[in-house]
């Protein structure tokens, strides 16, 4: 067969050198928009912010340079300050009290109980419901004239008083009651989760040795579970950064400005008051806290991880 | 890769469809020449009325598009003009009022209508000062649609008539009324909501304490001597009374909530602009019958007035010129101008416009302008944005939130924390 010419199978070669090319590069194409899209939309526009925050935007964004006069009029303003104040004490009993619920729902569950499909499901369930929908059902439940209050109270309990939601010093803390409503049940199935992960040899090992239940937990368990409370933190210091939606639907920022947090006073000053610069050195500011938070954290783990390859 | 292909294919071309879809209908509607109207209009009552501008305009063979964009008291509105103003996509007009119209001319994009302006002698139809408010640099940059007044109180009769007292004409003669209110177990504020709310209500106790004069001084003017003086310390002393009588769990409430408590008698009373009249209709009463319309008591001669108006921008084509003319043109004719505030609840902007037909509140709001016209008692509202640009208009109202939200700050204390807050954002806006 004269047919199989050496050009022939020179022609097969190339074309499988070609696919194979191919194979290396095409990953790498593919992802090339996605790439682009996330530099010119995620990082450029981060960039521009910055630049921004250093110009006399207003209106319309401009070009002319202010130097630090925005971060100056900021830390001069008692809603910046109110806000931040209501950012840390938001931020810190959210994820506190998040991941507390969180892991005690999850090790309640994880005890082989019947209906766990169920109960599961009806802790999840308030994460899909949208932020705008949790704060206005929560603002009903908590306004004294219509919930709770006017409830208790229409039960024969007269005297009973919860009006955090119109009071200026307790408000913050209404957010924290509906955000952790809306999120422990999702911090519950990552631990839930973690939980399902951990090897029965060990636990059946520490029981063998005598160890007590709590001491199991407190031993063994929760410091298997480091990596599920790396991820949990992570989402929730986000989460409560961004927190916006939830507070315009349950209290509007108010009483007064009583419930801003920093993203709601980047709103009101980049869009309502026409002070794009100032809003820009607060997003600026929100962007460093993020940072701040979360690399001290993500670095720790990645000594972590290194010390663990090592070993 | 072949099924996201053929995704990105016939999105493509859904795209394309929907393009030309657009491009023939503007080429089919557009006749003399097209508008583009951005408004933040989406109510029943409103988006009507813009209908009725629609038809008039079509009748002179052009098109307005009604570009409305809901929420945020316009804030989504103006978001919508900024990306559409960088993308080369201008609306003819847009709905912008107070100082804000002089922020946008002097960022160069606006276009004047001098012509339509003269023609109609817009300058003899219009109080000087609202006029002064339509232009810029000496042009005529906005066309002003209705005139609401800002320092009504509104109040229950039957409310008042149960527990004996008068209507309230003076400060003292208010203040017994909600103390005999309030000993009858009815609330005598409806209000207090939010800082918008609360900043409505201020604007009437300054114009009460201090009069036109002070008022124009202290809100247009931010002079120091007026922001950080007695006069001011006692509308904020006035303002703490007001809250005492107000409904204490009314935080977060809307306006138009506070309004239904004041139809249903549940509350006696409400300190809210003329827009209230539209509410106190959708719950059955008649406003001035049921519920009594009067002037704040002690402002009397002051009429703050809000008025909202559409500013016109750079267009490109001829056609779209001679359109932006005739909605300016057709926006100030007296039939529009009656048809719409009729709705709107306010009284027509243009002097001299026919009144028959309007309501009792409406009869008395024009009473009082012309009367306060006539004693240069005619201000501009600080809490509409009417007298100042949103940065400074917002510096006042955290201090009036402060106050309002702080039994600890004296009312002394607020005046001069108020003058201090609009110097910072004088600076910040002259930046």
């Amino acid at each position: 067969m004269a047919a199989n010419s050496p050009a022939a199978s020179a022609g097969t070669y190339r074309s499988s050198r070609w696919r194979e090319h191919l194979d290396t590069v095409l990953p790498k194409l593919t992802l090339v928009p996605t790439g682009a899209a996330a530099l010119i939309f995620l990082y450029g526009f981060i960039a521009w912010t910055i630049w921004l925050s250093f110009t006399k935007s207003t209106l319309l964004p401009n070009n002319r340079f202010a130097g630090l006069a925005q971060y100056r009029f900021l830390f001069k303003l008692d809603t910046w300050w109110v806000s931040v104040t209501n950012l840390v004490i938001f931020g810190v009993l959210y994820i506190v009290i998040c991941l507390a619920i969180g892991l005690f729902l999850a090790i309640l569950i994880d005890q082989k109980i019947r209906a766990e499909n169920l109960l599961r499901t009806i802790y999840l369930y308030p994460l899909a419901l949208s932020l705008v929908v949790t704060g206005v059902a929560w603002k009903w439940i908590l306004n004294p004239d219509l919930g709770l209050q006017s409830v208790v109270r229409s039960l024969g309990f007269t005297h009973f008083t919860f009006d955090w939601l119109v009071q200026p010093h307790m408000a913050i803390y209404t957010i924290v009651i509906a955000a952790v409503w809306q999120a422990s049940g999702f911090v519950m199935a990552l631990f839930l989760a973690g939980l399902r992960g951990i090897d029965g040899a060990i636990i059946k090992a520490a029981q063998i040795d005598g160890a007590s239940l709590p001491r199991i937990y407190l031993r063994i368990i929760i410091p298997s579970l480091r990596p599920v409370f790396f991820s949990a933190v992570i989402l929730l210091v986000s989460m409560a950064i961004k927190s916006f939606d939830l507070i315009i639907a349950l209290t509007g920022g108010g009483p007064g400005y009583a419930t801003w947090l920093p993203a709601i006073f980047m709103y009101n000053y980049g869009f309502n008051r026409g002070q794009i610069g100032l809003g820009t050195a607060a997003a600026v500011l929100m962007m460093l806290a993020v940072a701040l938070a979360l690399l001290p954290l993500i670095l720790s783990e990645l000594k972590e991880k290194r010390r663990a390859s090592t070993r | 890769m072949m099924r996201s292909g053929k995704l990105l294919k016939s999105g493509v071309l859904a795209c394309m469809a929907a393009a030309m879809l657009t491009m023939a209908t503007n080429a089919a509607a557009a006749d003399k020449g097209e508008i583009s109207v951005l408004n933040w209009w989406t109510s029943g009552s409103e988006a009507k009325s813009m209908g009725v501008l629609q038809q008039m305009m079509a009748k002179e063979g052009y098109k307005m598009n009604n570009d409305a964009v809901s929420g945020g008291g316009g804030t989504n509105a103006r978001t919508v003009l900024k990306s559409r103003l960088s993308s080369d996509n201008v609306p003819g007009a847009a709905q912008i009022k107070g100082p804000e119209i002089q922020q946008w001319c002097e960022q160069g994009v606006t276009t004047n209508i001098d012509a339509v302006a003269k023609a109609d002698h817009w300058d003899k139809l219009l109080a000087p000062a609202i006029a002064k408010g339509m232009q810029c640099g000496g042009h005529w940059v906005a066309v002003p649609f209705d005139n609401h007044r800002v320092n009504w109180l509104w109040i229950n009769r039957a409310d008042i008539k149960k527990v004996d007292a008068q209507m309230p004409q003076s400060w003292d003669e208010l203040v017994s009324t909600m103390k005999k209110l309030k000993a009858a177990g009815i609330t005598p504020i409806a209000g207090g909501g939010d800082t918008w709310q609360i900043g409505t209500e201020f604007d009437a106790l300054v114009a009460g304490v201090g009069g036109a004069d002070f008022y124009r001084k202290a809100f247009v003017d931010l002079d120091k001597s007026a922001l950080d003086s007695p006069t001011m310390a006692k509308a904020f002393e006035h303002l703490r009374v007001i809250k005492e009588y107000s409904d204490p769990n009314g935080s977060g409430l809307a306006w138009n909530h506070d309004t239904g408590m004041v139809v249903k008698g549940t509350a006696a009373m409400q300190i809210m602009g003329d827009w209230a009249k539209g509410e106190i209709a959708n719950d059955g009463a008649t406003p001035g019958k049921e519920v009594a319309c009067v002037a704040f008591p002690g402002s009397q001669g002051t009429f703050i007035y809000n008025i909202d108006s559409f500013e016109m921008f750079k267009v490109k084509t001829a056609s779209e010129r001679a359109a932006q003319a005739t909605f300016a043109r057709t926006a100030m004719s007296p039939e529009f101008q009656r048809k719409f505030n009729m709705v709107k609840g306010s009284i027509p902007v243009r002097e001299g416009t026919s009144l028959t037909g309007f309501d009792e509140c409406a009869k008395a709001s024009e009473h009082d302008y012309k009367d306060a016209a006539k004693k240069n008692g005619l201000v501009p509202s600080m809490s509409q944005d009417m007298a100042e640009v949103g940065a400074i208009k917002g510096a006042i109202f955290d201090v009036v939130a402060r106050f309002y939200n702080s039994d600890k700050m004296t009312s002394q204390e607020a005046a001069t924390e108020l003058a201090k807050q609009v110097e910072q954002a004088k600076q910040m806006t002259q930046m």
